[in-house]
């Protein structure tokens, strides 16, 4: 793990009083906001590690555990409910079960629901109150825009401008769009359309046409 | 252990209904600082000193009340250097904020242990006291079997509590009409734990649909009157409509 004390020349607690011209410029220059963040990132990890709570390895295995989650795991998922209707009803009617099935740890998602789009709906997600989103199937860290002050006002007001607007997706008039907000104990996982042209596809062909935002809900998966 | 009460400079999440700001959709890379507070607070939570993330949710809610105040003689952001005094906090330096204000209130360190670190002398009681002393274990209320307030296809309004503190209602949807598409199971009530009550009920959580016509009025475009927002609230926070 890299040293963060090492290029830190501005410990929190007295920032504002440091100025930038106090020190000799013998080192490639820094953004004072990170070095900020990382150093008050770092006091709280050593004192809770100096106190036993957990050890440096610890906070270390975690982050290349998060880092090791993407939507790769999504997209299994999805690919499994195209080419088996079996799996796809148990994946609807209890999610966490139907990834044990597929050994993805679904760890601290209290409850999973998968919501299909079909050719009649089609679903949606955005969390209105922080970042809700199904981090360990998608990955730790949710793309900027749904974390966005603007896409989680406007998506519950106006979800085909900005679907159709902002990301490209038009949604046919006769289909029914269903906004899931996040808001609970619930995190929600999107099977987009199965693409035209795919009949016949085995598993392993179709993942890679299942992208994150199409499990979102704001695209669909890739056409082939 | 204590119980935090709501603070005056709690700020609930509010919904802004005409806001026609672009969606920016930059790939934006995850600075080392942000993975590192997140991995953490998952330990935490995974290591089961932390309940849940509704208490930092909470204090990330008072940090947002704090920064768009600008009340920074507040006991819970000390010492802030000047660039963060014109602005907000991003979404991942928000999180260390918060999750410093949980583990300052839970007695897990104090600010003159964060202090001490900051200037590197390692001054702080190695003993393990504080473990025992941290441990948020409430009094779980459970449900009694079978008294559910609402069923599949009621149709209920959502309350306005005006209750302080951390909620987990959307504001829009205050005295909005819906109806019940699914009983989600049965969970903590959220709103206690974020605020470390003693006595903390399990409460059944709906899954209600709402027309945005109905929630949105004049503001609904007309090509999404008949589209819906389905939403999971607490049975405290509906009532039935005859």
């Amino acid at each position: 793990m890299e040293d963060i004390q090492a290029q830190n020349r501005y410990p929190f607690y007295k920032v504002s009083e440091t100025s930038v011209e106090d020190h000799d410029h013998d080192h490639p220059p820094i953004n004072d906001d990170e070095a900020y963040w990382n150093q008050r990132t770092r006091v709280i990890q050593k004192l809770l590690e100096e106190k036993g709570f957990f050890t440096a390895a610890d906070v270390r295995r975690e982050i290349e555990r998060e880092d090791s989650v993407t939507p790769m795991l999504g997209a299994r998922l999805v690919a499994r409910a195209w080419v088996d209707p079996d799996f796809k009803l148990r994946l609807c009617e209890d999610g966490k079960a139907a990834c044990r099935e597929m050994d993805i740890d679904t760890v601290e998602i209290k409850r999973l629901e998968v919501v299909e789009n079909t050719e009649f709906v089609h679903h949606v997600v955005v969390c209105t109150l922080c970042s809700c989103y199904p981090r360990a199937i998608l990955g730790y860290h949710p793309p900027s825009w749904y974390k966005s002050t603007a896409y989680r006002n406007r998506v519950v007001v106006d979800p085909r401008g900005v679907l159709e607007n902002d990301f490209g997706t038009v949604i046919e008039k006769d289909v029914e769009i269903r906004v899931m907000d996040s808001n609970a104990d619930t995190r929600y996982l999107v099977i987009p359309l199965r693409p035209k042209g795919t009949e016949g596809w085995d598993e392993e062909t179709l993942i890679p046409l299942v992208t994150r935002d199409s499990m979102i809900g704001v695209s669909f998966a890739n056409a082939p | 252990m204590c119980e935090i009460p709501p603070k005056k400079n709690h700020r609930q999440i509010p919904h802004n209904p005409t806001d026609s700001s672009s969606i920016d959709q930059s790939e934006l890379d995850i600075n080392i600082f942000e993975k590192r507070i997140i991995s953490i607070h998952n330990l935490m939570i995974q290591k089961g000193y932390l309940p849940s993330l509704d208490p930092i949710r909470r204090a990330a809610e008072e940090v947002d009340g704090i920064f768009e105040s600008k009340l920074f003689s507040s006991d819970i952001i000390f010492d802030l250097p000047d660039f963060l005094l014109d602005r907000l906090p991003k979404y991942g330096e928000r999180r260390v904020l918060a999750l410093e204000t949980v583990l300052l209130e839970l007695g897990f360190f104090s600010r003159e242990d964060l202090k001490n670190e900051d200037e590197n002398y390692l001054s702080f009681d190695k003993s393990g006291k504080v473990m025992s002393r941290i441990a948020y274990t409430p009094y779980v209320e459970e449900l009694n079997q079978g008294e559910l307030g609402y069923q599949v296809g009621d149709w209920v309004e959502v309350v306005s509590l005006g209750k302080k503190g951390h909620i987990r209602t959307p504001v829009y949807l205050l005295r909005k009409k819906g109806k019940v598409v699914s009983l989600q199971g049965s969970f903590l009530n959220p709103e206690d734990v974020a605020h470390f009550k003693k006595k903390v009920t399990r409460l059944p959580l709906y899954l209600v649909e709402f027309v945005l016509e109905d929630v949105w009025g004049k503001l609904c475009p007309d090509n999404s009157k008949n589209d819906k927002i389905r939403v999971e609230l607490y049975e405290h926070w509906l009532t039935k409509l005859s």
